[in-house]
């Protein structure tokens, strides 16, 4: 799993490469940990290399949503695979957190 | 072992009696002589019977010898002495006595005679079998033939007392020049020298030094014998084979005798070596033995004391994070301890490190107080392999300059038997511990499977059959049910703990407390999950979550109330449609979402049934099995199993799509916990 990191404009975008399983969810733990100290206002997660996610993977996004919420950060995860959309659809996921298709659509939705 | 006890009587029974056959035939010779009879026959019938009593007498040592084991091999040198010196002394009393001619009676001197005869017998097969004990001792295969043919050899030469062969004569040494060179060859066994302490040493040059003169005692006698005139002599010294024993037991007594001789100044050191080796074992047994790790420290601190002959002592063990996990000290208040490791510390001396040595106190800084105190010399021995460290030992003198080179060495060396001592130990008790856990694990494994309910429903109108396994001895899926008191309405439910192992194990038995408690309230599906999403909120940890789907299975109305909490969307297979369709409720997991607001995202459906219909509950552990191209079993896969095997029963509907599956994956288990519940409506 590598993670990579990027500012454009006012987003704070947060690239996923590999497989999100158990041992690499402590990375994301840290970065989505390191975003919400820096007060990142605006957060999006661009899935397009994310093959795999094991439900530690799904344990970190949420457990950021109350803090996010708290702190009025708004995150978007974009370009999930059919496979990655279904592991958050079946879990209901998808009606808590924003999930798009195009990276476009999700800096409009976070811009708005 | 009977068997040979009965030879050994026999052989002594027949040695007893040619022994008598002996002194009775040369009493009556004798007489008869004085009649004249013809002493060439006389002589030939005579030899006869030395000759077969000697047989019978060495075949009875042989056994004698061989069947009674001493514990080490100066209690043989000591047997054959107290036999010699017995042996000895009785034949010389006996030859005073016919000497002096104190009973003036030929009869009495000539049974004397053969008094000597069965002495002299006696102690030349004794210990000719005991030396024979001595040279195979540790025996090569060489050295056990090279015996064994010299063994035969001299039984056989025992014929050679028939012939009238001259001494001095050159025939007479070429048929002795093999026997000579065999017992030269065999008398160069002498290992058992090699692993004698210095005491035993010393004990074994006095035996064997005695065990010499005796032999050269009784060849004296016999020679002195042979040049009496009595008319009644048995003529012994003439006797190649009694003479040739006696040359042969001398002749090892005296290369043993030498060999330990030369043996004796290198015999301490080797005593230092078998004392080290012997620390060791007990060091080993008491490890062995389940010992307590106190006493096991205890034994170190006790023998590294002795190793330098010290008076004082303390022993250290860390833990591999450094902490520490035993200090015990031997005549050394801790406050000495203290102010000591207080002189190391200043002096920048580690003792985890290598090995130090105080000659002297004096000159050490802030060391004015030990000064003072009878403690003049230390030596730091750290305990420890090359990546590991358990700690140090510190051995303390009332002397200046206390330890010497051989001390040094000697500690060096039980320092690394203890290090070795207590990786053993380390290595037996993890073992131990890991057997535990194993043990734990399995009566866990056994928990959770009572967790399950065991038979499923006794409503007459459903029939369930479920499998459930997980990837470790214990995991993370949940499956149960409950009975209504009315026996038509029950309620089913299929759950996934995030994670796998003791972990999800744990989640999913309060899972269980939470569905059975709550499922009394007969509540609606969604209340239910409402209220579950409370409970999971306060008992999990933040990151875990757990899918859940319950139904409530109305059977008298014939209909399925259910709202599904994250999990897969269970199948409904509709017999007049001929149709599988999935039960795709709108529903969040359980413990995502902890604040009020979880009702808004979920919600409870309502679903007829008719008789024949069936539903297939499932954990993702069954469609997310891959095989070995990564490719997921899936929802595809399963809908096609399924529909093709539709009409079987719910028992062989499970096996039939357990077998597509591992089919599939190409191995029989998969790396995820599953559950696959199959139930059909009649």
């Amino acid at each position: 799993m590598t993670i990579s990191t990027d500012k454009e404009e006012t987003i704070y975008v947060i690239r996923l490469e590999g497989e999100l399983d158990a041992s690499s969810s402590i990375q994301l733990d840290t970065t989505l940990q390191g975003a919400l100290s820096a007060k990142e206002q605006l957060i999006l997660v661009d899935c397009e290399q994310l093959h795999y996610i094991s439900s530690a993977g799904l344990g970190v996004f949420m457990s950021y949503l109350q803090d996010f919420n708290l702190e009025g950060t708004r995150m978007v995860l974009c370009r999930m695979s059919d496979k990655v959309k279904g592991v958050f659809s079946v879990l209901g996921l998808d009606s808590l957190i924003s999930i798009v298709s195009e990276k476009e659509e999700a800096k409009k939705q976070l811009l708005a | 072992m009977a068997n040979i006890r009965n030879y050994k009587l026999l052989y002594f029974s027949l040695a007893a009696f040619f022994w008598l056959s002996l002194t009775v035939f040369d009493l009556t010779t004798f007489f008869t002589d004085l009649v004249g009879i013809e002493g060439v026959y006389a002589d030939f019938i005579a030899n006869n019977l030395i000759c077969l009593f000697l047989i019978f007498l060495f075949l009875f040592f042989k056994i004698e010898v061989s069947t009674h084991r001493q514990p080490n091999q100066t209690e043989y040198l000591w047997n054959v002495f107290m036999t010699g010196i017995t042996t000895l002394l009785l034949s010389l009393f006996l030859q005073f006595l016919i000497s002096n001619q104190t009973f003036k009676n030929v009869i009495l001197d000539s049974i004397f005679h053969h008094l000597i005869l069965a002495l002299v017998g006696i102690f030349i097969a004794s210990t000719f079998y005991v030396w024979k004990k001595l040279i195979l001792y540790h025996k090569t295969s060489r050295a056990f033939i090279l015996w064994n043919v010299f063994e035969y050899a001299v039984l056989f030469s025992v014929i050679g007392s028939f012939l009238v062969i001259d001494v001095s004569s050159l025939r007479f040494y070429l048929y002795a020049s093999p026997f000579l060179v065999l017992s030269v060859l065999v008398c160069f066994n002498v290992k058992w020298v090699a692993l004698l302490s210095y005491k035993e040493k010393v004990r074994a040059i006095v035996f064997t030094g005695l065990i010499l003169l005796i032999s050269l005692a009784f060849a004296q006698q016999l020679r002195l014998q042979s040049e009496e005139t009595s008319p009644i002599q048995l003529g012994l010294w003439q006797n190649i084979f009694v003479v040739g024993v006696l040359a042969f037991i001398s002749f090892y007594a005296f290369i043993s005798l030498f060999v330990i001789v030369t043996h004796l100044p290198t015999a301490s050191i080797y005593d230092k070596k078998i004392e080290e080796a012997i620390v060791l074992q007990k060091l080993n047994t008491i490890i062995q033995e389940g010992n307590n790790e106190e006493s096991i420290y205890d034994l170190i601190l006790q023998m590294g004391m002795a190793a330098g002959s010290a008076g004082a002592a303390w022993l250290e063990i860390v833990d591999e994070k450094g902490n520490y996990k035993a200090f015990i000290h031997k005549n050394i208040d801790k406050i000495d301890v203290f102010e000591i490791k207080k002189v190391f510390r200043k002096n920048h001396i580690y003792s985890s490190k290598d090995l130090y040595l105080i000659k002297t106190f004096k000159g050490y800084n802030h060391s004015e107080r030990i000064l003072t105190l009878p403690y003049k010399s230390a030596i730091i021995l750290p305990l420890g392999t090359t990546n590991e460290n358990y700690g140090s030992l510190v051995v303390i003198k009332n002397v200046v300059n206390g330890f010497d080179k051989n001390t040094i060495d000697q500690m060096v060396n039980f320092s690394n038997q203890a290090s070795m001592a207590i990786k053993n130990y380390l290595l037996i008790s993890d073992a131990l511990q890991n057997q535990r856990y194993k043990e734990e694990l399995k009566i866990a494994k056994e928990v959770q499977n009572r967790l399950l309910p065991k038979g499923m429903t006794v409503n007459p109108n459903v029939v369930i059959n479920a499998f459930s396994k997980a990837a470790d001895d214990v995991g993370g899926d949940y499956y149960d049910l409950y009975e209504y008191a009315n026996k038509t309405e029950l309620a089913l439910v299929i759950g996934d703990v995030s994670g796998h192992g003791t972990t999800a194990a744990f989640n999913m038995a309060q899972i269980k407390g939470i569905f059975q408690s709550l499922i009394q309230l007969r509540q609606g599906a969604d209340v239910f999950m409402t209220q579950a999403n409370r409970a999971v909120g306060a008992c999990l940890e933040k990151r875990s979550f757990v899918s859940l789907s319950l139904y409530l299975i109305d059977t008298e109305r014939q209909q399925i109330e259910y709202a599904r909490a994250g999990h897969p969307p269970a199948l409904f297979y509709s017999a007049s449609q001929q149709k599988l369709i999935p039960l795709e409720a709108k529903g969040l997991g359980l413990g995502i979402l902890r604040t009020n607001d979880y009702e808004k995202h979920v919600v409870k459906e309502t679903l007829r049934y008719e008789t024949g219909d069936m539903m297939i509950l499932y954990t993702d552990g069954i469609i997310e099995a891959s095989n070995e191209m990564g490719e997921e079993y899936g929802i595809k896969r399963l809908t096609a199993v399924l529909g093709k095997n539709i009409h079987f029963n719910p028992k062989q509907l499970s096996d039939t799509v357990l077998e597509d599956l591992f089919s599939f994956n190409g191995r029989r288990d998969i790396n995820d916990d599953y559950t696959l519940i199959i139930v059909k409506f009649i």
